[in-house]
């Protein structure tokens, strides 16, 4: 395992797709240095519905999760050098594991550290709220990265269909039907952020508690691990 | 199918009735085969079916119909047979961003070979790359990336190889060390199986060849049988000259020549099964007769032909 996660890290970390993902996630930080020195009317609104809501959790987290989630096996099956893989005498949950946990690592890296440097940065921040920034925002990542890495090795459109659901899904068709809320990712790491730290999205009146969030997480992260694994056992690897 | 030749060993690999669709298209038609310990050929042109049956065999791929049993069990979602088991598929891609010697000592890790240095040395010794070892993959030529995964293939020293298109790439030289390698691991008791679409790259090596035509095992047998078989193919020449009327009376008589027939474009298309007999009659023949040959074009002589040639017996 430690054989495949140490691969699976060196594939991510030595792309040029990371320097772009690094890029994206620098967007919020330097937003809010900026609005540092401008200073906004409402420091604690703008960095909320601003900077955190638009930006970390709807943007830089499931572009960062999605991308590197889908690449993780996907281009492993597409390059067909999942072949050595797989033809390793190795429970396929040994494969499915290290992709997995590097995938998420790498994204939990860049995402935490995107969302905790421009809550620190941005004007009005409070002690609690990088702490419960990070914390939310590890639930999406986990239940992204398990959910796209699912979705690498059953279609070669993953990362297509990954942004729609985040970008169609997530931001227009869930907030026209909050009751349907159940099935976002984001709303997930909303109610996170806000069951650990109760001032964050407290105007957001359809907001999931934080008792239904990470069970519903955790549900999500489990049943996609699991499709992946068995997915290996069905799967003609190409 | 035509089955030439039997074996008193006890099979490693059993293919029973097994096909393969993709859609609409058949790329396996109702195999079955036994494949003992030995050097064993899959040959048939590109498209037959082989890269597809050795992935059924080594549990890569489904097969929509029939069973695989690979030393006694389904291999299929039985990771644990990877241990004795060696594949070397067709495509050549490999963790470019790696050196040789990382992309051996990778596939030894993951096999959890013990003495793993020794193991990655020795492998890459047999396919004489110590030399290049510690260059990154991408820089590799095809052939050397070739050798370099059949290394990564043999680090665990498996009883079972299945190799697809192993040759694709190298030169002659390396091909020569390469089919001596394979005779050697071969003579330790090990089952190897090499595709290729070239008849003279596996009958020099294997013990038994098979013929795969449009997903269908058309023969078997012992290589020199098959050889037998291709023999008899009838071929047709297609011959112009300076007056091909006084040609064709002239080669009629030749005992290599089964037939002739006029084409459309003044050239006659002689239909012998004697090839090499010919191939002497027809410019003998003009000579004595003191016509002048314009083109001398062998037809149907593919592969695919010969193969479609086996399937109709």
């Amino acid at each position: 395992m430690v054989t495949l996660f140490r691969l699976s890290l060196r594939q991510m970390l030595s792309t040029r797709r990371l320097l772009i993902l690094l890029f994206v996630a620098m967007v919020p930080v330097g937003l809010s240095v900026i609005a540092r020195i401008v200073t906004p009317e409402d420091p604690a609104d703008f960095r909320e519905s601003v900077l955190i809501g638009p930006f970390v959790i709807a943007a830089v987290m499931p572009i960062v999760t999605v991308v590197l989630a889908t690449a993780s096996l996907g281009h492993e099956v597409e390059d067909r050098t999942f072949t050595y893989l797989y033809l390793k005498p190795l429970p396929r949950w040994q494969l499915a594991a290290p992709k997995i946990v590097a995938a998420g690592l790498v994204s939990a890296v860049i995402v935490i550290g995107s969302g905790v440097a421009t809550s620190i940065v941005a004007p009005g921040a409070e002690t609690i709220t990088p702490m419960a920034i990070a914390g939310g925002l590890l639930v999406g990542v986990l239940a992204y990265t398990s959910v796209f890495v699912w979705a690498g090795i059953v279609t070669s459109y993953a990362l297509p269909i990954g942004l729609v659901y985040v970008f169609l899904w997530e931001a227009v068709v869930v907030g026209f039907m909050p009751g349907i809320r159940w099935l976002s990712i984001r709303h997930y790491t909303q109610a996170s952020i806000h069951g650990f730290d109760n001032a964050q999205f407290a105007g957001d009146a359809a907001i999931l508690d934080l008792a239904q969030a990470l069970p519903a997480a955790g549900i999500v992260i489990v049943v996609f691990v699991t499709l992946t694994v068995r997915r290996f056992g069905r799967m003609d690897v190409p | 199918m035509s089955d030439v030749n039997n074996q008193s060993s006890d099979p490693t690999i059993v293919v029973d009735g097994v096909s393969k669709w993709f859609g609409d298209v058949m790329s396996v038609n109702d195999v079955s085969l036994e494949i003992r310990p030995g050097l064993t050929g899959l040959l048939g042109p590109n498209g037959a079916g082989k890269t597809t049956l050795l992935r059924m065999i080594c549990g890569l791929a489904r097969p929509s119909g029939g069973e695989i049993s690979v030393l006694g069990q389904s291999v299929r979602n039985n990771p644990e047979l990877y241990h004795r088991l060696g594949v070397m598929p067709e495509h050549q891609s490999t963790y470019d961003f790696m050196t040789g010697r990382q992309f051996v000592e990778l596939n030894g890790r993951l096999q959890g070979v013990p003495h793993l240095n020794d193991a990655v040395d020795q492998a890459i010794e047999r396919v004489d790359m110590l030399g290049d070892q510690n260059r990154k993959l991408g820089g590799y030529s095809r052939g050397m990336k070739q050798r370099m995964r059949l290394a990564a293939v043999m680090v665990h020293d498996p009883e079972i190889l299945l190799l697809d298109e192993p040759l694709s790439g190298t030169d002659p030289r390396q091909r020569i060390e390469f089919q001596d390698l394979m005779v050697k691991l071969a003579s330790e008791g090990r089952t190897i199986m090499i595709s290729s679409h070239i008849l003279e790259e596996v009958e020099a090596v294997a013990d038994r060849i098979l013929l795969l035509v449009w997903g269908k095992l058309a023969a078997s047998g012992d290589y020199r049988a098959i050889r037998q078989l291709l023999s008899e193919q009838p071929y047709v020449v297609r011959v112009g000259a300076s007056d091909v009327r006084a040609l064709a009376a002239g080669l009629i008589s030749e005992p290599s020549v089964e037939s002739i027939s006029m084409d459309g474009e003044g050239h006659i298309q002689v239909l012998s099964r004697r090839m090499a007999e010919l191939q002497i009659a027809i410019p003998r023949t003009a000579r004595v007769l003191g016509i002048r040959l314009t083109r001398v074009d062998p037809l149907d002589d593919s592969l695919e032909s010969v193969f479609s040639y086996l399937t109709r017996r």
